[in-house]
C-alpha cells in the first residue's frame, strides 16, 4: 500500500486520469454554488441555441443553459457511481469473507447464489431489478451495485482463502481473538488491495451502466441533468441541434476514460499480480 | 470429453430452474396485480377475480411456478399483458433480429479486435501499438448509445450514406453493428495483445526462432495457436456484453429486436414478456458459457476435464 503513490505518480496516463477525475469531483462539489449559472432557468426564445459566445455550450430544447446543466449533472453521475460501488462493496465483501473464512455450507450457499446472479448478463440483471423496484437514478445505481456484488464476493473469498491459514491469523486466535476480531483486524487488512483495485477498475463501467439505464428512461428522470439522460434528450434534435446530444456525451466519455486510466494505473500500482 | 459435455448439459437444467424460480418469485413481488394490469384501470372486482382464476393467481405460489415451468417446457410462456399475444411468438419474432445483430457484431469485433491486438503486440512501442491502445481505451470508454447517435448524425444525416433507423436491408445493419461491436472489439484487442505479448516472451518461441523458423511461421504456428486460448474466453464473455448492449443499440436505431421488446415491456410493466425475455437471454447465456468451456478444452490439449 505504501508504495502505491510513487508508482501511481510515475504512471503518466494514470496521473492524467486522476487530474480529470479530480476536476469532475470539484465540478460536482462546488460547481453549483460557485457559478452564477442557473441549470433550470428557461429562455424559450433561445431554444436549442447553438454553442457560442453567449453560452459556451448553447442551450437545450427547453432553452436551458447546457453548461449549467452539465456542471449540475456531475454530482448525479458521480453520486450514482459511488452508490453502485458502495452497495457492491458493502454487501459483497462480508459475504466473500464469510464464504472464504468458514468454508463448508456457508461457502456453498454464498457461491451458489453468486453463480445465480452471474447467470444473467449484468446489464440485463440491472434492467430486471429496475423493472421490479421501479425506475429512478438511485434505484438504477443500486441495481448496478447489486450486479457488481458477485465480483466482490469472488475476489474477497479468494483473497481470504489465501490469508486464512497464515500464521499471523492463527496467532491472533491463539492469543484469544474472536473470529470477528481476527477477520476485521487481520484478514480484512490483507484483502484491502484487491478490493480497492476492483472498486476503482469498475467505476468507469458503473458510470456507463447507470448512464445507459438513464438513457433508456429507467434511471434518472427529467428534469435531473444526469448526463446519460441529457444525451437521450438530444435524440430528437439530431438534425437541427446536434450539440444537445454531443456535449453531455463528451463529458461522459471523458470521465469514463479518466476513470479507466486511473483504475488501470491503480491496479498496476497496488497489485502487480492482477495486471495483464 | 463427451462425458464432460453431457454432464455440463445436464447441469444446465438445475441452473435454468433456479434462474426461472428467481425471476418468477422476484416478478411476483413487483408492485401491481397482473390481473389489474391486464384489464386496465376500470376493471370490475368480478372481472379481476375471473382473470386471476384464469391466470392461476389464486393458487399457491409453488403450484403456479410448477405450472409455469410445465408450460415453459412445452414452449408456452403465457400471454403478453398488453397485446394478449403469446409470449413465445413475440420472443421468436424479435430474437431473430437480435441474434443477427449480436452475431455480426461479435464476428466483426473478433476479426478486427484480434488483428489489432496482434499487430499491437508484435510491433510493441511503435505508432501502431499506441494507435491500437488508443482504440482499445476509446472502445471501452465510449457510451455505446452515444456512439450510435454520433454515427447517425455523421453517416446518416450529415453524409446520408446509411439510413437513420429501421431493419431489413443490408444498409440498415451497418451502423448498429459498428455501434455494438465497439466494446467487444476493444476487449478482444486488449486480451489478444497481452496474450500475444506473454507467448512471445516464452521459451518455446525463442526456441522456434533459434532453430531458424521465419517470423511469419513462428507467429502462425506457435504464437497465435497458444495466444488464442485466453482470447476464446473473452470472445465468449463478449456475447453476454453484446446481448446486454443490444438493448441500447436497438433503442438508438429503433430496431424490432429482443431489447426493444424487453424495454417496452419494462416501461409498460408487462411482466409476462419481461419474464420470458430474461429467461430466454439467461438460457442463451448459459449455452454460450458452456460452448466457451468446451472450445477451451478443444483449443488447449493441456486442459482435460475429467
Amino acid at each position: 500500500m505504501r508504495q502505491m503513490w510513487p508508482r501511481l505518480r510515475r504512471d503518466r496516463a494514470a496521473a492524467a486520469g486522476l487530474v480529470v477525475v479530480g476536476l469532475v469531483v470539484v465540478m460536482a462539489a462546488v460547481g453549483p454554488f460557485v457559478s452564477s449559472l442557473n441549470p433550470s432557468a428557461q429562455i424559450l426564445a433561445q431554444r436549442a441555441a447553438p454553442p457560442g459566445t453567449a453560452e459556451w455550450f448553447g442551450r437545450d430544447a427547453l432553452g436551458r443553459d447546457m453548461l449549467a446543466r452539465v456542471v449540475d449533472g456531475a454530482r448525479f453521475t458521480l453520486g450514482g457511481a459511488a452508490v453502485a460501488t458502495a452497495i457492491g462493496l458493502c454487501i459483497g465483501t462480508p459475504f466473500g469473507m464469510l464464504a472464504g473464512y468458514y468454508g463448508g455450507w456457508s461457502d456453498g450457499l454464498v457461491m451458489r447464489f453468486t453463480d445465480l446472479l452471474l447467470a444473467f448478463p449484468y446489464f440485463l440483471l440491472a434492467i430486471l431489478i429496475v423493472a421490479i423496484v421501479g425506475s429512478g437514478l438511485w434505484t438504477a445505481a443500486a441495481a448496478v451495485g447489486i450486479t457488481k456484488m458477485p465480483q466482490y464476493v469472488r475476489v474477497v473469498r479468494g483473497a481470504v482463502l489465501q490469508v486464512r491459514r497464515q500464521e499471523y491469523v492463527e496467532a491472533a486466535h491463539a492469543i484469544g481473538a474472536s473470529d470477528l476480531r481476527a477477520m476485521r483486524q487481520h484478514v480484512l487488512a490483507n484483502v484491502m488491495a484487491p478490493i480497492i483495485v476492483l472498486a476503482t477498475v469498475g467505476l468507469g463501467g458503473d458510470v456507463l451502466a447507470i448512464a445507459g439505464l438513464s438513457f433508456l428512461g429507467l434511471g434518472a428522470q427529467p428534469p435531473v441533468p444526469e448526463w446519460g439522460l441529457m444525451v437521450s434528450d438530444g435524440r430528437n434534435y439530431l438534425f437541427d441541434a446536434p450539440h444537445i446530444m454531443v456535449i453531455p456525451g463528451v463529458f461522459l466519455m471523458t470521465l469514463v476514460l479518466a476513470l479507466n486510466l486511473l483504475g488501470d494505473g491503480l491496479r498496476d500500482a497496488l497489485d502487480p499480480r492482477l495486471s495483464r | 470429453m463427451t462425458a464432460y459435455v453431457l454432464r455440463r448439459i445436464l447441469a444446465l437444467i438445475p441452473l435454468l430452474l433456479a434462474v426461472s424460480a428467481l425471476v418468477f418469485v422476484a416478478l411476483r413481488f413487483a408492485p401491481g396485480d397482473p390481473a389489474v394490469l391486464m384489464l386496465g384501470q376500470d376493471a370490475t372486482p368480478a372481472g379481476i377475480a375471473q382473470v386471476r382464476h384464469e391466470l392461476g393467481l389464486d393458487r399457491p405460489l409453488l403450484a403456479q411456478y410448477v405450472a409455469f415451468v410445465g408450460g415453459a417446457v412445452e414452449g408456452n410462456l403465457g400471454r403478453s399483458f398488453e397485446t394478449k399475444r403469446p409470449v413465445t411468438g413475440e420472443l421468436g419474432r424479435t430474437f431473430r433480429v437480435t441474434v443477427v445483430l449480436a452475431t455480426l457484431s461479435v464476428a466483426v469485433a473478433t476479426i478486427i479486435g484480434m488483428s489489432v491486438g496482434c499487430l499491437s503486440a508484435l510491433r510493441r512501442y511503435s505508432w501502431i501499438d499506441y494507435l491500437a491502445r488508443g482504440i482499445v481505451l476509446g472502445g471501452v470508454s465510449i457510451p455505446i448509445f452515444w456512439l450510435g447517435l454520433l454515427l447517425i448524425s455523421w453517416f446518416a444525416i450529415k453524409f446520408p450514406i446509411f439510413p437513420v433507423s429501421g431493419w431489413g436491408t443490408p444498409q440498415q445493419v451497418v451502423l448498429p453493428v459498428i455501434t455494438l461491436a465497439a466494446f467487444p472489439l476493444a476487449a478482444i484487442a486488449r486480451m489478444t495483445r497481452s496474450s500475444v505479448l506473454e507467448v512471445v516472451a516464452s521459451d518455446y518461441v525463442r526456441t522456434a526462432h533459434s532453430k531458424g523458423l521465419g517470423t511469419a511461421r513462428v507467429v502462425a504456428r506457435h504464437v497465435l495457436r497458444n495466444a488464442l486460448v485466453p482470447v476464446t474466453t473473452v470472445i465468449g464473455l463478449q456475447f453476454g456484453a453484446v446481448l446486454a448492449g443490444a438493448v441500447l443499440t436497438e433503442s438508438v436505431f429503433a430496431l424490432p429486436g429482443l431489447g426493444t421488446l424487453l424495454l417496452t415491456a419494462v416501461l409498460a410493466r408487462d411482466y409476462a414478456i419481461i419474464r420470458g425475455a430474461i429467461l430466454l437471454v439467461a438460457g442463451v447465456f448459459a449455452v454460450i458459457n458452456l460452448a466457451v468451456d468446451v472450445a477451451y478444452a478443444y483449443l488447449d490439449p493441456r486442459i482435460r476435464y475429467a
